[in-house]
């Protein structure tokens, strides 16, 4: 499927003492929202930190909304405008106050907006007393209240794109539903708005991803849309007694004394002719699972 | 309030203002005291060398975390394509705070402190003598903060160096002093201060830039 890209990169690099990542080819949907999946260590938040320019020493090349380069985001302030990024560790200073970040971002962002901020920090009830509590200091936040107070000073932006790290992680159920809605209510307020996300509650998030990229080992070992992934894997149950052979054919496979499921390429479902199983499709988790264990260091 | 002030004002971001109102009050009212009587001097070296700890202390566990890599990454901050402009209007509201504040302690509440016993020692030679004890002082506190900034990473450094400076002020004010009376002339002492006040401008400026290296460095990892 041909799509426009938000951000496109080439032959992408970054090298740690024991961890290199390296893309050759990143491709993130304009006006989709898309996940990236993978384990610990697998270089999400390296890839989300040089997408948003917190790392930059890297190699490769990047390109933002088809025309600038990675130079016209460190010159032209119209990249890092359009672009909101939800961190995780150290991402406001613990001695900020709630006051002070609604001060710094009108220093920092020219396109930010103090009513749309305190409208989404009340939606989202940072505050324990249900009322906008100017002084309350980020250390004395708990880590949930201090990602949607990242969220409300990013979403309280006119941005065209959010890039966020593990934003569900330390939300509650509940608040992993608002966020959900908060993405479908950004997407829909702008055409053409990207939303590029980590995540490792992949059940929670799913029904805001169109796209997804599975990351293992600083790489990409796979990407797709959603609904063309479910195309191409699927899910196989059969009887103990076809495990063993089932295996050889299976990216990852469960078993027990009744029997086993795993999941399978569409393609090579010939495979299980002569075994007695049943096909079903496949979730984006089962399947993100399936392709990580494949690929994982864990035993 | 206009964007300028706003951007100044930004230095609160980073230094706990009640931190430094306590300290700074409580120094500038014992600086009267250096007015009053012959111990004066020894009581504005020795309130410099508080003022000295308090700004060292101060700014190792905030401003420090600007030049060192691993520590208050400040990713909010660097998500801003004016983030490196905002640090670098913080660190100058905060050096012309510190000026402010050295000048304050060693020049003015003094005279104060020497009216309310109606002999005022301000005249043209004083005044030099004591802005020039006010530039070693900033000199000094600039040149620390450069090596805390650049090199130091753990508490038990900070303690032994900010020690170490403020034997270092403490001898240095003290010298200035001796070499004052000894030789009280006015262009001399005009020459020495003038020699001073360049090197303490020099020095600021390159703890800005030492800071904004850091600041820059914290965007790479090699």
């Amino acid at each position: 499927m041909e799509f426009n890209c938000s951000i496109k990169g080439e032959n992408l690099v970054k090298k740690y003492k024991n961890f290199t990542m390296s893309i050759d080819e990143l491709k993130i949907p304009a006006g989709f929202s898309t996940a990236l999946i993978g384990e610990n260590g697998a270089g999400k938040t390296t890839l989300l930190n040089i997408l948003a320019g917190i790392k930059l020493d890297y190699k490769g090349k990047l390109t933002f909304y088809g025309k600038y380069d990675d130079k016209d985001r460190e010159n032209d302030p119209f990249v890092r405008e359009s672009i909101g990024y939800v961190g995780t560790d150290k991402y406001f200073m613990p001695q900020w106050t709630v006051k002070q970040i609604d001060g710094f971002s009108q220093l920092l962002f020219d396109n930010y907006d103090r009513d749309a901020f305190l409208k989404i920090y009340d939606e989202l009830a940072i505050s324990e007393t249900g009322t906008y509590n100017p002084g309350k200091k980020i250390s004395s936040l708990s880590d949930g209240n201090k990602v949607k107070l990242a969220l409300a000073s990013v979403l309280a932006r006119d941005t065209d794109m959010l890039i966020m790290d593990e934003p569900a992680s330390p939300l509650d159920p509940l608040m992993r539903d608002k966020l959900c809605d908060m993405i479908r209510e950004y997407m829909s307020k702008k055409n053409g708005r990207t939303v590029f996300f980590s995540t490792h509650n992949i059940q929670d998030m799913e029904n805001v991803t169109d796209y997804a990229i599975i990351m293992e080992h600083g790489k990409i070992v796979e990407e797709g849309f959603v609904e063309d992934l479910k195309e191409k894997y699927v899910l196989v149950k059969g009887e103990a007694k076809d495990e063993e052979e089932a295996r050889k054919y299976l990216y990852s496979c469960s078993g027990s004394k009744y029997g086993f499921e795993g999941i399978a390429l569409k393609d090579n479902l010939d495979k299980f002719d002569n075994m007695d199983v049943v096909v079903e499709d496949a979730s984006l988790f089962q399947i993100s699972v399936a392709i990580m264990k494949k690929n994982s260091k864990v035993k | 309030m206009t964007g300028k002030i706003k951007a100044l004002l930004n230095f609160t971001s980073f230094t706990p203002l009640m931190a430094k109102i306590i300290g700074s009050v409580l120094l500038l009212l014992l600086s009267i005291t250096a007015g009053i009587g012959p111990a004066g001097v020894a009581v504005i070296i020795a309130l410099a060398s508080m003022n000295l700890m308090v700004a060292i202390y101060i700014d190792y566990f905030v401003f420090g975390g600007i030049a060192e890599k691993h520590l208050g990454l400040m990713t909010y901050i660097r998500t801003s394509f004016k983030g490196e402009k905002y640090i670098k209007d913080a660190l100058v509201a905060d050096v012309i705070l510190r000026c402010i504040l050295i000048f304050l302690h060693s020049v003015v509440l003094p005279e104060i402190g020497s009216l309310i016993l109606m002999q005022s020692f301000l005249t043209t030679e004083t005044l030099i003598n004591f802005a020039s004890l006010g530039a070693i002082e900033t000199i000094v506190i600039t040149l620390e903060l450069i090596c805390e900034r650049k090199w130091i990473k753990t508490y038990s450094t900070i303690v032994l160096v900010s020690m170490t400076s403020v034997i270092l002020n403490s001898a240095l004010m003290a010298l200035t002093m001796l070499f004052f009376d000894i030789l009280p002339g006015i262009p001399a002492g005009l020459g020495v201060l003038a020699i001073l006040a360049i090197f303490a401008f020099v020095t600021i400026t390159l703890l800005i830039k030492v800071c904004l290296a850091g600041y820059r460095s914290g965007s790479c990892d090699t």
